[in-house]
């Protein structure tokens, strides 16, 4: 049921976002500053209740540290974003890779989490200007552009060995973000190539093939969202116009499912059938990021008001602590009860661009 | 010309109001379309829609207004009851002015039921005032069509909350006169009337007199209908864009901006 209360009102704003930050530097605390937890569960992690660092995750919660450091002007946060992005520096392999899963002593070389980790590095050089970050991300993106393959998709360094997820949208994006530093048409050129084979996989239906974690597995709303926005900000870096009206029907078909249905579902399979048993928090709160930009971009209401009610199912779920469960209820199949950093990123994020955008509106 | 007309439930004063004027501008009206007042799939959509003071006030105020003090209706009722006193409307269901001026009424639970077709396939044109979405076999089975009034102006603002969006957006504001077709909002117009609402502070206030505005409206197109004084224009899709329901949020932000206008 949608709620009445105007969750974009300075005050809860302000209380909410605190909270979550404070779960995200608690996180990053527990594993000594060395990356982020990727989740707190008593259940998984009976004592201490938090797992090990997740380079992944850490990698793009550096932006989020960063944005709102500039937002609410608290020098914590800009701490430990540093902290976290010379940590991750630290995990560079020699061909330039970074590492797939938790940290571990015997890392292999992970296509999505060295993009993922390229985010938080050019936003930690964007805001220092210390060549040492610059450095590692564009060791990170040549090797991304020298394990392509012909056809334009990357089938080494899989999460699921032989499967080439669409969601690699969201590698061909932090390529193209660190190359408008390292401004190379080598560059361009690959990720251009790279972003036409995921492009090729948009169904008639305007589902993606592949756009889940396993073949012929329902997407979870996660998946879904990495994928459109890699879509969408990559057609902003490269301006294409092609690409982008494509994001846009696919955003569509998303408003459209929230509006029917009055809430989106934890999964939805090819045909865009969606399980009601179980809502995708991070899901939500990435789609709502995904409207809030095309608003951003167009200046179409509609986007927005779309993002607010995806967003509004799943701004109250935030626990005291500050934490976000992978579903609701915390028992959905989305990181069955866990409460993951990336979740508490994404609400943050999601948040964050709401309500620059309202008080935009407002102002008007 | 025999003129049919769909009713969202039974104490729709917008229907009664409706039925009355065509009747007191001496059209006939043959036959009406009740749509059951309860039913667990509009309870189902209702709750998944609105908050649960947004259902108890469309409850209170549409359904149970009879029991409820007239001070505690919403600023969204007084408007319908006000043009009830001015133009002594005596009736307080659909089905008790059809009863009382000889209106052929059936309550069904679905428009687009068989039975329901069926009840008005004599009819040259059904006048839509509530009642769900309509199908195909429905739009087509009325000779001239189906009216509908759509509070804003076509084709640029489609879909609803039409007129909170007039405001958010600053498009002037206006009733559309068209005929349904199967794609939301994008019948052939008929006219577009302009309507103000300058007095108003609030959507509560902005919803109350748009359904009179709807009435007056709806009335005054029929006429031209029946005195075949009209023509339409059609719309292509890519004219307007569909606007879906518009977030408390932004609600709040169309009531501020009223305030301030107001206060000007």
């Amino acid at each position: 049921m949608a709620d009445k209360v105007n969750f974009l009102e300075k005050e809860i704003f302000d209380d909410k976002a605190n909270r979550s930050l404070g779960w995200l530097k608690r996180s990053i605390d527990a594993c000594n500053g060395n990356g982020s937890a990727a989740y707190y569960s008593r259940l998984y992690k009976p004592f201490s209740g938090w797992s090990s660092a997740y380079p992944e995750t850490t990698g793009y919660i550096i932006e989020t540290l960063f944005d709102y450091y500039h937002q609410f002007k608290d020098e914590s946060l800009k701490e430990y974003a540093f902290k976290s992005a010379d940590w991750v520096c630290t995990l560079q392999m020699d061909n330039g890779a970074l590492p797939s899963g938790l940290l571990s002593t015997n890392p292999s070389p992970s296509i999505f989490n060295t993009g993922q980790m390229i985010f938080g590095l050019v936003r930690a050089y964007e805001e220092s200007g210390d060549d040492k970050y610059r450095i590692v991300f564009e060791k990170a993106v040549n090797w991304l552009v020298s394990v392509l393959e012909e056809d334009g998709s990357w089938a080494s360094g899989a999460y699921k060995s032989g499967y080439i997820p669409s969601y690699y949208t969201r590698v061909v994006w932090p390529a193209l973000y660190a190359n408008e530093h390292m401004k190379s048409a080598e560059v361009e050129a690959a990720m251009r190539k790279a972003i036409g084979y995921y492009e090729a996989k948009i169904q008639e239906n305007l589902s993606v093939a592949d756009w889940s974690f396993n073949t012929g597995q329902s997407a979870f709303t996660h998946t879904i969202a990495y994928t459109i926005r890699g879509f969408l900000e990559s057609a902003v870096l490269l301006k294409d116009d092609d690409l982008m009206a494509k994001t846009v029907q696919l955003s569509e078909k998303i408003m459209r499912l929230r509006e029917l249905r009055s809430k989106i579902s934890g999964w939805y399979d090819a045909d865009w059938k969606g399980s009601d048993k179980f809502t995708c928090l991070t899901g939500n709160c990435q789609l709502s990021i995904i409207l809030t930009r095309l608003y951003e971009l167009t200046d179409d209401i509609r986007y927005y008001n779309s993002s607010l009610k995806i967003f509004g199912d799943v701004v109250y779920k935030q626990k005291k602590s500050g934490a976000v469960a992978g579903s609701s209820p915390v028992w959905g199949r989305y990181m069955f009860m866990r409460y993951p950093n990336w979740v508490a990123k994404f609400y943050l994020d999601a948040y964050l661009h709401l309500y620059q955008s309202y008080t935009k509106i407002t102002s008007i | 010309m025999k003129v049919a007309i769909t009713a969202g439930y039974n104490n729709s004063k917008h229907a009664i109001a409706l039925i009355y004027g065509l009747q007191q501008q001496g059209i006939e009206v043959d036959t009406c379309l009740i749509v059951k007042t309860f039913s667990l799939k509009r309870f189902r959509y209702y709750y998944r829609q609105l908050d649960k003071k947004e259902l108890f006030k469309k409850l209170r105020d549409r359904v149970f207004n009879k029991y409820v003090d007239a001070s505690k209706l919403s600023d969204e009722i007084k408007y319908i009851n006000n043009y009830f006193k001015e133009h002594k409307i005596p009736y307080s269901s659909v089905s008790e002015i059809c009863n009382k001026t000889g209106i052929k009424c059936k309550v069904v639970g679905n428009l687009n039921d068989p039975d329901a077709i069926d009840y008005i396939k004599d009819s040259d044109l059904l006048v839509y005032a509530g009642g769900g979405i309509l199908k195909q076999q429905l739009i087509d089975t009325p000779k001239i069509g189906v009216l509908n009034c759509h509070s804003s102006r076509l084709p640029e603002i489609r879909g609803m909350n039409a007129t909170e969006w007039s405001f958010f957006l600053d498009v002037p504001t206006a009733n559309t006169m068209h005929f349904i077709v199967r794609k939301v909002d994008q019948g052939p117009i008929i006219q577009i009337i302009d309507r103000d609402y300058s007095h108003c502070i609030s959507i509560d206030q902005i919803r109350g007199q748009a359904i009179t505005y709807m009435v007056e409206d709806l009335c005054a197109t029929v006429q031209k209908i029946k005195d075949n004084n009209y023509t339409t224009t059609t719309q292509k899709p890519a004219d307007g864009k569909q606007y879906y329901a518009m977030h408390p949020v932004l609600k709040d932000v169309v009531n501020a901006k009223l305030r301030r206008l107001h206060s000007k």
